[in-house]
């Protein structure tokens, strides 16, 4: 005769069912069905101890998956990607615009009109806007690593016209002087070395779905040699 | 076990209903994007809030203009589109300060600010009710995009729902690019005439 009769049990009325239950109630099948014929009152251990162990299995893998993603992003922190280190003259693409820097002056810029005691930084570059639309993205790609302060940003203008710039139209390439403003307590720099920030389109951004760009880390390392002018 | 094997197929297919209604239906910035408002250069359109005419299309390589007394050369890397237009508002005033070229392949050339002192700009004039005023449009853009151009006028650029006028530029085939427009300030400021050199 089996241990349990859970078979049999099937047409055992809720009495004899509870006495089933006390007589054997280690039954693991049989216990199941018991408990879905008769309403257990008494504290059900053996599902607080499956519960527990659920609670501390899903703790245990969760904290794991914690761990790894903070070890790994410490680790990324301590090791970070070494940006490719591109020349001057050779085109960079950022994803928005394409960049490609060409030389950097430092001095009295002739079409400063402020008589301000620092001296300005003027890096002349190609953009392109690759995108499908006007845009004036450009304004933050680029970041100069090696400043002797904290630099304002710079200020861009159209070398074609000499004149402020403002937007840049698709598939249109256009020389582009930025001008850094360079405080007069600084050093003068040797060279200066840029980072290139880069962004992408996405078509459904994750917050609305709405078609955007969005910053992504930098994409290259430019370092260009600083011509000095001597003040006019 | 069937209910198991149902409940999976029920969780399968809800996954697969809900990628397909993710890929198909329209994105936010579709559902927001502003409501067209169709025509062709020489009609006259109205939207809720304004109407214009465009009435003439020049293309040029370059662009003269004089500025507080200096005579400027603005030059290109591809080629200028001169726009003039008529407007006005209908219910209050407004000033339309979106005008773009939309080229063939749906590439978007917003109205250019190098020629910010020029007269007349439909960008920063505000028109008013029942007063028609002459406003002027300059595009910068390879010249690849002319043919099959439109232009597209909205009161601003990123407000969602509103109406946009989606102007078909019409060009013959054998469109004649000015090697330069002279731009010439009239007797106001809102007053110009164009030359050709």
């Amino acid at each position: 005769m089996p241990l349990c009769q859970h078979q049999a049990s099937a047409t055992l009325s809720q009495r004899k069912a509870k006495a089933l239950w006390v007589d054997n109630p280690l039954c693991g099948l049989h216990f199941h069905f018991i408990r879905r014929v008769v309403q257990l009152k008494r504290p059900d251990f053996i599902s607080y101890r499956k519960r527990a162990t659920t609670f501390v299995v899903a703790g245990l893998g969760a904290g794991a998956a914690a761990v790894a993603s903070f070890s790994a992003a410490l680790y990324d922190a301590a090791h970070p990607d070494q940006l490719p280190v591109v020349a001057a003259g050779e085109a960079v693409d950022t994803g928005r615009f394409t960049v490609t820097l060409l030389d950097a002056k430092f001095g009295k810029e002739s079409n400063s009109s402020s008589s301000t005691k620092g001296a300005r930084l003027a890096v002349e570059m190609e953009l392109t806007n690759r995108s499908a639309a006007t845009s004036n993205g450009y304004m933050h790609l680029l970041t100069i690593t090696n400043a002797p302060t904290t630099l304002d940003p710079p200020s861009f203008f159209l070398a074609r016209d000499n004149a402020i710039l403002f937007d840049l139209h698709p598939n249109m390439p256009e020389r582009v002087i930025a001008t850094w403003y360079w405080p007069a307590q600084a050093a003068p720099p040797k060279s200066v070395e840029f980072s290139v920030a880069s962004q992408i389109h996405k078509r459904r951004d994750n917050l609305y779905g709405a078609p955007g760009w969005f910053d992504r880390p930098p994409v290259a390392k430019v370092v260009l040699p600083v011509k000095t002018e001597a003040a006019p | 076990m069937i209910r198991k094997l149902a409940s999976v197929l029920a969780i399968g297919l809800a996954i697969i209903i809900l990628y397909g209604l993710q890929k198909t239906r329209p994105g936010y910035g579709e559902i927001t994007s502003p409501i067209t408002v169709s025509g062709k250069a020489g009609e006259k359109l109205s939207a809720r809030n304004f109407e214009l005419t465009v009435t003439n299309i020049r293309l040029a390589r370059e662009i003269r203009l004089t500025t507080f007394g200096k005579d400027r050369l603005y030059s290109t890397s591809g080629i200028w589109a001169v726009v003039e237009a008529e407007a006005a508002a209908r219910n209050e005033s407004i000033t339309l300060t979106s005008a773009a070229w939309l080229g063939p392949d749906g590439v978007r050339y917003d109205s250019s600010e190098r020629l910010s002192n020029a007269p007349g700009l439909l960008t920063v004039q505000r028109l008013e009710p029942g007063l028609p005023s002459r406003a002027l449009m300059i595009f910068e853009f390879p010249e690849s995009e002319w043919p099959g151009g439109s232009i597209l006028v909205a009161p601003t650029p990123f407000l969602a729902l509103e109406n946009e006028m989606h102007i078909t530029a019409g060009l013959p085939d054998n469109a004649v690019i000015h090697p330069t427009l002279a731009l010439v300030r009239g007797a106001s400021s809102a007053d110009w005439s164009i030359a050709t050199e």
